[in-house]
């Protein structure tokens, strides 16, 4: 037997002592290695790894949220771009008229831009559900941060909501107003 | 005697002298230690003394805590640390050992090991906050920033032509700085929610076990994260809120000069 064989017969031994030490440390609180108490945890948390798998169903439905409001985007990005195109095309008698046209083609644009800020929150929301989604460890964070992406989604369609509303009841409202006086 | 035999006496010899050397490493450094973690500890230890109930209690905190000390306080000189923090940070862990172990004598298994998992938690929480207040901060100086940055070409800029075209591009920087905002302000409420856990659980098992006071140590120290990440999720919102005045005021002008 050479010196190699005598260093696996070694590794052999070390093997069979960490085995010994992690196959009978679960009930002994006098137990000395913190290695076997971490070996207890690992795994044990069921009910926290139900809650994660649970939680992960929950992020497709978080997507399908997310791919609805872009849609929304979409629409209301579609809109301000026709009636921007339309505003290129005024001509507008007077200067105070052109005046006017001018300032809501200006806001129209500064909308459409809001509107990719707001496809740009979305998309980093997206991204993020997706990654949490396949993420398997560290259970407790990733459910936390699965949660917090729920309520950032939330804020997200509250302020698209909010700027929908101010596009639909008050700016295209006034740029047709200002294209039915040109 | 043959060949393989003098070799199996050799693997034993090897097998031994390693044994030997992990254990002496460990030691390395524990007696010092133990004797300061007494020192420190006498007070408790003498007002335990004091109660007669306490007197009473199979289980010693203080001396469970002396031991984990020294154990603790032996891997951090091992792993090269300057004294006085080998003995304040041995005996923080010192103590959430020792509360894990006398949990676990008094047969309280899920709290045990509820509270092993807390104080686990605690080192890499305090690296997670710190990397967040960083980053709260660089953000504030952004901000402030921007916000000289907007200020100053309102007031300055009289031509209105390159003010439009200079404040698209400002407008895009305050755009994405409310992106990296939110994500910080998100990481930082993430962590509360579970910081926010912690403390439940940590509630319930001071209920459980009041005597053991470095449960207590643990709330407090977890509530004083909590209070940190709650200002850091409070200057993100009051930074947005900011961001979001700046750009409102940037359009105003904007439409106002088109």
């Amino acid at each position: 037997m050479c010196f190699p064989t005598a260093l696996k017969c070694l590794l052999f031994f070390f093997m069979i002592n960490l085995f010994g030490c992690s196959s009978t440390c679960s009930t002994d609180p006098d137990e000395l290695s913190r290695l076997c108490a971490a070996r207890y945890n690992i795994g044990a948390n069921k009910q926290l790894e139900d809650h994660l798998t649970a939680r992960q169903h929950d992020a497709d439905d978080m997507r399908k949220q997310v791919d609805l409001s872009r849609q929304e985007l979409a629409d209301s990005k579609k809109q301000l771009s026709d009636m921007s195109l339309k505003f290129a095309t005024v001509d507008a008698k007077t200067e105070s008229a052109r005046k006017k046209a001018r300032k809501i083609a200006v806001e129209l644009d500064l909308k459409q831009r809001d509107i990719e800020s707001k496809e740009n929150d979305l998309n980093a929301l997206d991204q993020q559900i997706k990654m949490l989604k396949g993420k398997k460890t560290n259970q407790k964070e990733t459910i936390a941060q699965l949660n917090q992406a729920e309520r950032d989604l939330e804020q997200t369609k509250a302020e698209i909501q909010l700027l929908n509303d101010y596009l639909h009841t008050d700016l295209l409202i006034k740029a047709e107003n200002a294209l039915a006086y040109d | 005697m043959n060949k393989r035999a003098v070799n199996t006496q050799y693997i034993f010899i090897l097998y031994f002298l390693i044994l030997f050397i992990s254990t002496e490493a460990v030691a390395w450094g524990v007696p010092d230690i133990v004797k300061k973690a007494q020192e420190t500890l006498n007070g408790t230890q003498n007002k335990s003394d004091d109660n007669s109930t306490e007197k009473k209690k199979e289980f010693s905190v203080a001396k469970d805590a002396t031991i984990g000390a020294a154990f603790c306080g032996g891997l951090f000189k091992i792993l090269g640390k300057a004294d006085d923090d080998v003995v304040k940070a041995a005996l923080a862990c010192g103590a959430a050992n020792a509360a894990v172990t006398v949990l676990a004598k008094q047969g309280k298994d899920k709290y045990a090991k509820q509270y092993s998992q807390i104080t686990s938690d605690m080192a890499s929480s305090e690296k997670e906050i710190n990397l967040l207040e960083g980053e709260t901060r660089s953000n504030n100086q952004k901000v402030n920033t921007y916000q000289s940055q907007v200020n100053n070409l309102i007031l300055k800029e009289k031509d209105d032509e390159r003010f439009i075209h200079e404040s698209a591009g400002l407008r895009e920087k305050l755009d994405k700085q409310l992106l990296t905002n939110k994500s910080a302000r998100s990481k930082a409420a993430a962590k509360l929610e579970i910081l926010d856990k912690q403390i439940a659980e940590l509630d319930v098992i001071i209920n459980d076990s009041p005597d053991i006071d470095s449960l207590q140590a643990t709330k407090i120290t977890l509530v004083q994260q909590k209070g940190r990440l709650t200002t850091s999720v409070k200057q993100a919102n009051g930074m947005n809120d900011e961001l979001l005045a700046q750009k409102s005021k940037l359009d105003n002008e904007v439409i106002k000069r088109s």
